[in-house]
């Protein structure tokens, strides 16, 4: 039997679908694909609502793949965080590969948001609520170990998720499940090197992430200070917590001295200037109107 | 696990048939590949060489007769490159050969032409874009695989059942060309079947031809590895444009 074109395109797209009958979902269409699996928009049937269904792509025949999206799907529904994917349903197509369910994502991926918003406050925050996202899985021993702009999302109201847990792991994990995990420029070297890792791990995305984030032609020397001190190449030498990040980038925008840094006078006298600039406008202006009057009056 | 599987041993592939000592063995690894490369080689061989098809399928034909006395592509090293590039190396390399051969025949033993510059009359060929090359054995090549998938899924329908999943699957997915109005509400009134009866008949074949068109890949791949690196490029949804 000879497949013309059209025959071998729509095969292509018909035995990559997957076969959702007996279960409650109905395929709508593809969404994208990821390192081991396709994701596609499905309905809900019985909730009536649009969500995300993830698909392994091919089973192997270790079952390893197949373990680690089971793996990323309970990591990811162990954690209840506003900023962490909810996970609703995760089993078994009749072709035998694994699939879970997510909340349908609305909004666009954290790179796509740094190119699109101006303020750097505006990006400051939205990075802060992200760190918050990863202290808490830090606080329940979960390590993301591939954050990464392409793995957040930003909502229409600033709202962030994290998604693709598939690397995840409790931080007690041997090192033996480090090796081949995460992406270059994002993970530290200690991941590169396969080594155990701890929290200081993301850490260290983290400031990769906010380093591609912000994406200043002048960074101000705290912001900078504070990217470096997350990316440090020895861990000890990082933030001990993604809150004591957070708190760092917190206090830049709110014009404080910030951990990473140590100012010198004059920084500080500009960082105060800058911090104060409205109320010293209206001081230098009420001064100036005093000494016209006075100068005024003495003629 | 499917119901379909062609060979011994879940872990078989013909990559390492076409290693071992023994020759019932090899020549069931040769069969695989010969039978999933026989088109695509025709169709390079065919453009490559400004050839008609039935020359393209006589130098097919010397190609794999020549690999299989000479063992060429038992040379493979698995993890230096993927299979189906080697053995567009070797055919390359036997195509110059040929050609070289020709050319000194009918010269006398005297120049001989480029085969980039010249068919295999002798006559000036236009260079043919390299990339169109490899566009055109990759996509014959799945087509192969595709081909043989549905193939054995066909000769495996038994029952009427099967048979009337698989006249289905003909229609909708096969037989219906560019036609895209063909829907299964359309296929239900035809078969005089419910619309739901299509879809799960629909999705039984498409299921056993995945299955088939994988245990096929894994026959024809040297590892793990390459095995899934071939199924992503094989399949792999695509976002639907926004």
């Amino acid at each position: 039997m000879r497949l013309g074109d059209d025959a071998l395109l729509r095969l292509t797209t018909a035995l990559d679908e997957p076969d959702l009958s007996g279960t409650r979902y109905r395929l709508i269409g593809p969404l994208g694909q990821g390192g081991m699996g396709n994701v596609y928009v499905a309905e809900d049937t019985v909730l009536l609502r649009n969500v995300a269904l993830k698909v392994l792509r091919v089973q192997d025949s270790t079952g390893e793949l197949a373990a680690r999206l089971e793996s990323e799907a309970r990591v990811a529904a162990a954690l209840e965080h506003p900023g962490i994917i909810p996970i609703h349903d995760l089993g078994i197509l009749p072709d035998g590969r694994v699939f879970y369910v997510s909340k349908l994502v609305q909004g666009i991926r954290l790179d796509e948001y740094a190119a699109r918003t101006e303020s750097l406050a505006d990006k400051l925050r939205v990075f802060i609520k992200i760190c918050e996202a990863v202290a808490y899985a830090h606080s329940r021993k979960v390590l993301h170990r591939d954050l990464k702009p392409a793995n957040i999302m930003v909502g229409e109201f600033g709202e962030v998720l994290i998604l693709d847990w598939g690397t995840a792991r409790e931080q007690q994990a041997d090192a033996s499940h480090t090796a081949g995990h995460g992406t270059h420029g994002y993970m530290p070297p200690e991941q590169e090197r396969g080594e155990a890792l701890d929290a200081r791990a993301d850490i260290f995305a983290l400031g990769a992430t906010l380093r591609e984030f912000v994406t200043l032609r002048s960074m101000p020397k705290p912001l900078a200070s504070i990217i470096t001190k997350a990316m440090h190449h020895d861990k000890s030498g990082r933030y001990d917590s993604a809150l004591a990040l957070s708190d760092d980038v917190a206090r830049f925008i709110d014009g404080e001295p910030v951990a990473a840094h140590r100012e010198t006078p004059l920084e500080m006298l500009v960082r105060q200037v800058n911090k104060h600039r409205f109320i010293l406008i209206i001081l230098l202006t009420y001064m100036l109107i005093r000494l016209i009057f006075f100068l005024a009056l003495k003629r | 696990m499917s119901d379909f599987t062609p060979f011994p041993e879940t872990r078989w592939t013909a990559l390492r048939a076409l290693k071992s000592d023994d020759n019932a063995t090899r020549q069931l690894g040769w069969d695989v590949v010969a039978r999933l490369y026989w088109h695509p080689v025709v169709s390079y061989v065919c453009v490559k060489w400004n050839l008609s098809e039935h020359d393209a399928q006589d130098t097919a034909q010397n190609f794999f007769t020549f690999a299989l006395e000479r063992d060429t592509l038992a040379k493979y090293e698995p993890g230096k490159a993927r299979f189906r590039s080697f053995l567009r190396v070797c055919l390359d390399r036997f195509l110059i050969n040929e050609h070289h051969a020709r050319s000194a025949q009918k010269r006398g033993g005297g120049r001989v032409e480029s085969i980039e510059t010249a068919g295999a009359d002798g006559t000036p060929l236009d260079p043919v874009d390299p990339e169109k090359l490899d566009d055109l054995f990759e996509r014959e090549w799945r087509r192969s695989l595709f081909e043989a998938a549905v193939s054995e899924v066909e000769t495996s329908c038994a029952t009427d059942t099967q048979k009337l999943q698989f006249a289905l699957f003909r229609r909708y997915d096969i037989d219906r060309g560019s036609d895209d109005r063909l829907t299964y509400d359309d296929l239900a009134r035809e078969f005089n079947l419910s619309v739901t009866s299509v879809t799960n008949h629909l999705h039984a074949v498409r299921t056993r031809v995945r299955l088939a068109l994988l245990e096929q890949l894994r026959a024809i791949t040297a590892s793990e590895q390459e095995f899934l690196e071939e199924s992503q490029a094989l399949f792999g949804a695509r976002p639907a444009q926004r």
